[in-house]
């Protein structure tokens, strides 16, 4: 329990989903509606685990997932674009931010939570500007779209990047590298592993992974404004820290977790008033069992697959 | 490099905002500057109050600026320190939205002895006079819920949920009450800003209120974004043909669902005119002293089947009504 914290977060789940289902009925693990949005932030929780296993941090995917959405729709529902060619693009922004997140971070030489927090209010107040400039609104609404069900598909996405990045981390050599640039950079790069390239990857993935949910929300809710994602971010990194910060694996479980908490307070008629305490009480919970199993994995290797 | 620009900005400021007070000019509104202090332009319903005190300032040819605080911010402070600079910079006038009347009014005070022509739009019919402002226009919101609920009960709605998504808001509470005054049963869920912002958390909010009182027949919206949000959570929970969903603000969207019935009707309340009667009355007042004796109402206008094909086409004149 104590060497793997992602054990922690699976029995918190496992308590959670009894106890909503005791609630609520069977119903809510048997048709379960937080499954959508749990895929939602496992998408993006899955590649910003592994920036943060290699030490760096991403502030700006939820700005990210806004610019996304907003190139979406202004591409398909304002100049009236195919589809593919609306989130092809929406994808290639989310790129282009990724790189100029890594670029800047290796460039500067600045913690990445600074040089992420600025790259957040830049895309944020990019997409405001440009959205007016362009639409002259902030809300644009998609044409209609039949064909969408093949980019919309949150939970299968998810376990696509998943597998990919528990593959990756745990069997390769680009795996090692990530986990050897979290141990200490330093000594990772005179080892002669390529910091600067691991690095770029890493925020380009998480971007993409922002585009990408960003791309399907706009598809489901046939529209976007550019507020969209704003709380999005915290989600993800509750996600990531509540899950360990050290695999794929406890990413997915904090996903779960933060979807099944976010259904569960509304379902069971509490009323939303509780959702923020309901948040509060699990950031301090996984605090304590994160502090509990350092202290007791402290000969243990840092890091596991 | 600064310095020759600060000079610039503040003679240019004096220029256009002191110089009608001193002399007599031939034109009575050559040189006014008309500060409108609203939402964040990040919600559409804002764009088009900005569009519409434009569209004044070029028809009556003064200037506008627009100013809002930002979309995450304290809303109540920053948009008393956006009150305090117009005075400061010397406008001649202030169109603003009294949201929070506890933080704005003593400074809405200030601003009327300082000698600033004020307005208030869209939010502060129930302290207008009492802060000295010339006007109020907008809409009375505790009405809004009302006529919402009367028209809901008309279509057979019984037992309805109010989604609140600006917690702490008067402006959205008064709504949720004047519903609550027009139907027996009322529930109120808010949203947390993290889930206002999340289209996915929002539809699973709604959809959880709905399974946790499967008696509920009604769902009333206080934005055009949730409305749509809200129509997918019924669906969800597969009773489309139970629960009816209504709204408050347009967007394309909210308009062809009321145009093919999936929505029972929106309640409008022009924000466009909104911006435009805010400062066609400052500029009135300024010129020639004169002044409506009532509060101007912009809404509540209900946009239901009959009428939603026809919003629908003006809606295309860019975001006229909101949201496209």
């Amino acid at each position: 329990m104590t060497r793997r914290p992602e054990l922690a977060t699976g029995a918190g789940v496992v308590a959670l989903l009894v106890l909503f289902t005791a609630l609520c009925g069977p119903g809510f693990v048997l048709s379960p509606q937080w499954i959508v949005q749990a895929s939602e932030i496992g998408v993006v929780a899955v590649p910003l685990a592994l920036l943060v296993i290699a030490g760096e941090f991403d502030l700006s995917a939820g700005a990210v997932l806004g610019a996304a959405s907003m190139t979406t729709a202004i591409a398909h529902g304002y100049f009236t674009a195919p589809l593919w060619l609306a989130a092809l693009l929406a994808l290639a922004v989310g790129v282009a931010a990724g790189l100029l997140n890594g670029v800047l971070t290796v460039l500067s030489g600045l913690p990445s939570f600074l040089v992420t927090l600025v790259s957040m209010l830049l895309v944020a107040g990019a997409t405001l500007g440009l959205s007016r400039a362009i639409t002259g609104t902030s809300g644009v609404t998609m044409r209609s779209t039949d064909a969408a069900v093949v980019i919309d598909a949150p939970t299968v996405w998810w376990p696509v990047f998943a597998g990919a990045a528990a593959f990756v981390l745990s069997c390769t050599r680009f795996g090692n590298w990530v986990q050897a640039l979290g141990g200490n950079r330093e000594a990772a790069r005179l080892l002669g592993v390529p910091t600067v390239r691991v690095r770029l990857v890493l925020f380009a993935t998480t971007s993409l992974a922002a585009a990408l949910v960003g791309v399907m929300q706009t598809i489901r809710f046939a529209g976007a404004d550019v507020t969209r994602g704003q709380g999005f971010l915290f989600a993800c990194v509750t996600a990531v820290v509540v899950g360990g910060q050290r695999s794929v694996l406890g990413a997915c479980l904090g996903s779960v977790l933060c979807a099944v908490i976010s259904a569960g307070v509304h379902q069971a008629g509490w009323g939303s008033d509780w959702a923020p305490l309901a948040w509060g009480v699990l950031l301090a919970l996984s605090a304590g069992i994160g502090l509990a199993s350092r202290a007791g994995s402290a000969t243990v290797s840092r890091n596991s697959p | 490099m600064r310095t020759p620009v600060t000079l610039l900005l503040i003679t240019a400021l004096a220029a256009s905002a002191c110089t009608p007070r001193h002399q007599a000019p031939p034109d009575p509104s050559a040189g006014i500057t008309v500060a409108v202090i609203a939402g964040p332009l990040s919600d559409p319903f804002f764009g088009a109050v900005k569009s519409g005190a434009e569209r004044a300032a070029a028809d009556l040819r003064v200037r506008v600026d627009y100013l809002a605080p930002a979309a995450s911010g304290e809303l109540g402070a920053e948009l008393v320190r956006l009150t305090r600079s117009a005075v400061a910079n010397k406008v001649s006038a202030i169109a603003l939205g009294d949201y929070y009347p506890d933080q704005q009014d003593p400074e809405i005070r200030r601003a009327v002895d300082a000698g600033v022509t004020v307005v208030l739009v869209n939010s502060g019919e129930p302290s207008w006079q009492k802060v000295g402002a010339t006007a109020y226009v907008g809409q009375d919101e505790q009405r809004v819920g009302e006529l919402a609920g009367q028209r809901m009960a008309e279509a057979g709605v019984r037992r309805a949920v109010c989604v609140n998504h600006v917690p702490g808001s008067p402006v959205m509470a008064q709504r949720c009450a004047g519903l609550r005054t027009a139907l027996s049963h009322v529930t109120e869920i808010t949203l947390a800003s993290a889930e206002a912002t999340n289209p996915t958390a929002t539809q699973q909010a709604i959809s959880g209120a709905l399974s946790a009182d499967p008696l509920v027949d009604g769902v009333f919206t206080l934005g055009s974004g949730f409305a749509e949000l809200a129509m997918r959570a019924v669906d969800s929970v597969k009773r489309a043909d139970k629960v009816r969903v209504a709204t408050t603000d347009l967007s394309t969207g909210v308009l062809e669902s009321v145009r093919d019935g999936k929505l029972l009707f929106a309640v409008d309340q022009q924000p466009y005119l909104q911006g435009y009667y805010g400062v066609q009355v400052a500029v009135q007042q300024i010129s020639h002293g004169l002044r409506p004796t009532t509060p101007v109402r912009t809404g509540p206008l209900v946009v239901d089947r009959a009428n939603a094909a026809s919003v629908l086409a003006h809606n295309r004149d860019g975001g006229i009504r909101g949201a496209r």
